[in-house]
Formats: structure tokens, sequence, C-alpha cells
């Protein structure tokens, strides 16, 4: 869904159902989707962190960090063991490795990847009436 | 594409920032967000609208929460030579549950996608056929265990 642009853009019923769906947490958020690329975000990086759990603190420290979009847990496999996430996003090769140290230090040092975007073959928001 | 961000005064900046956070959700919002940044409503909504047109807002509207609605998510590394990699991306691309696919600098595995289904038999159904059509075995399944941020807030 994406919003008229025009003095009213929704009905009462419409806000009623966003807002009930916000409240039923099937709607993370209602906002506005940016193209970080136009933004100057040119350089983003999956960081796949070998790690299988995450402490309070050192989740709350994650999630406080803006050039954070994303960060999972996942189920790891022996050949791939790395279970945590982190989606980075930054304006430079330069400021990515620095905002990769400061992630570093912050996890005490942890064994992790760099998977540096080379080319975006899609991007779509879920929406649960296509499937 | 960097120099975008030319184009933008401070206003638009935190128009682009407030409009990330949250999204009033009220009848007339654009003149709510006028009053925050002591604007017309008028001149919200053709600074929006402007915005929509550069391609730096590429929607306003509900960000979904999957998982409310019972349904699962993951990420798949795949093995994926370059002579393979045009015909991968189409197959891969055809499915709608795919909602991410990029191609990541790496030894082990350089296509990354996501998918969201409505059960992990699904997800694995998918995988398989993609394994089968492309012929590219060497893929890894790294399903979510837990989901602890999606939040993208630009900030510039």
């Amino acid at each position: 869904m994406d919003i008229e642009i025009t003095s009213r853009p929704f009905t009462k019923g419409q806000l009623r159902k966003i807002k009930q769906d916000l409240r039923l947490g099937k709607i993370r958020r209602f906002a506005a989707i940016v193209s970080h690329q136009k933004l100057g975000f040119s350089h983003n990086a999956l960081i796949a962190w070998e790690k299988s759990s995450l402490s309070r603190k050192l989740a709350n420290q994650l999630k406080n960090k803006h050039y954070i979009s994303h960060i999972y847990l996942r189920a790891a496999s022996p050949r791939w063991p790395y279970g945590l996430y982190t989606m980075l996003h930054a304006r430079s090769r330069k400021e990515l490795e620095a905002l990769i140290g400061e992630l570093s230090k912050l996890s005490g040092g942890c064994v992790h990847k760099v998977l540096n975007t080379i080319k975006e073959f899609k991007k779509t928001s879920f929406n649960p009436r296509i499937p | 594409m960097a120099d975008l961000i030319s184009k933008l005064d401070e206003l638009d900046k935190k128009l682009v920032l407030l409009l990330q956070e949250n999204f009033p959700l009220v009848l007339k919002p654009f003149e709510k967000l006028g009053r925050r940044l002591k604007l017309s409503e008028e001149e919200i909504i053709s600074r929006i609208k402007r915005l929509k047109s550069l391609g730096i807002i590429k929607r306003i509207g509900p960000i979904h929460n999957p998982e409310a609605s019972g349904f699962k998510r993951t990420l798949v590394g795949m093995s994926t030579p370059e002579d393979k990699l045009k015909k991968a991306v189409e197959l891969i691309n055809s499915f709608k549950e795919v909602t991410h696919n990029y191609l990541r600098k790496d030894d082990t595995f350089n296509l990354w996608w996501t998918l969201i289904c409505p059960s992990q038999k699904r997800i694995k159904e998918i995988i398989r056929t993609i394994k089968n059509k492309s012929g590219i075995k060497a893929v890894v399944n790294l399903p979510t265990v837990k989901t602890v941020k999606i939040k993208t807030v630009f900030k510039i």
C-alpha cells in the first residue's frame, strides 16, 4: 500500500483498521520507505557473526545503532557457523569499515564475515495478501 | 546518485526523517506534519510529491509483520558460478515469496535471498525447486530464529 499524497489520504474506516493492525502487531509501523541508495548510502554489507545467542545487553546496544537496519538470529549450520546477522549501511567504504570495527569491539572480537553488497536484484515489501 | 542529497534543503531532510519514523495516523496527516515543521499543508504535500518523484521516498504505507500472521522467514545463501548467475537470478526472482535478492562478495556463498512463506514446508519446497532447476547444489538455508530489529531510519 502506498497512500495518496492528498489532503485526506485515509477514510475513517481505513484509519481504524491501520490502528487496529498496529495494536495487534500485524503492522510493525506505518511510515515512509526510502531508497537508501538515493540518500547516498552506497556501501552496504551484511555481517554474519559466529554467535548463536545474543545477551540482552548486546541486543540493546546493537538495536540502538541507527546504521544497523536489520538484526536476526538464525539457525546456523556446520558448514556455515554464523548465527547472528546484521545489515549495515554507510556512505563510504571507510565509514563502513569504521562501523564494522565498532561492532567488532562491542561483540568482544567475535569472529565474523563481511558480505558486501555488490548488486541488488530484488527488493520488495512483504504483503500478506499476495501469497 | 549521492548528489541527490544536494537537491534537498534542511526542511526536506527533516521531513524525510520524520516520515521514516512514523506517519501521523489522522484524517489530515500533512496538515499535522506541517504544524511540526511550521509549513503549510500544501507545502508539505508538494515537498513529499517532489521527494517521491526524485525516487527518495519509495512509498508511504504499512510495514507488515509477517510473523504475526504465522509466516516464516529465512535467508538463503547460494554458491552461484558467474555463468549461471543470470538464469539463477531470473528463476529466484520469479517466486513472489522471494522478497530480497542480492549479489554479495564472498568466496563461499555469493547470492543471498530471503523468503517469507506461510510454512517451513513451502520454504523447503521452493529451495528444492530452485536447486533442481538451476543445477546449483551448494546452498545454505538459515531460518530466522528471532527477529531482533527491523527498522530502517536513514539519517541524512
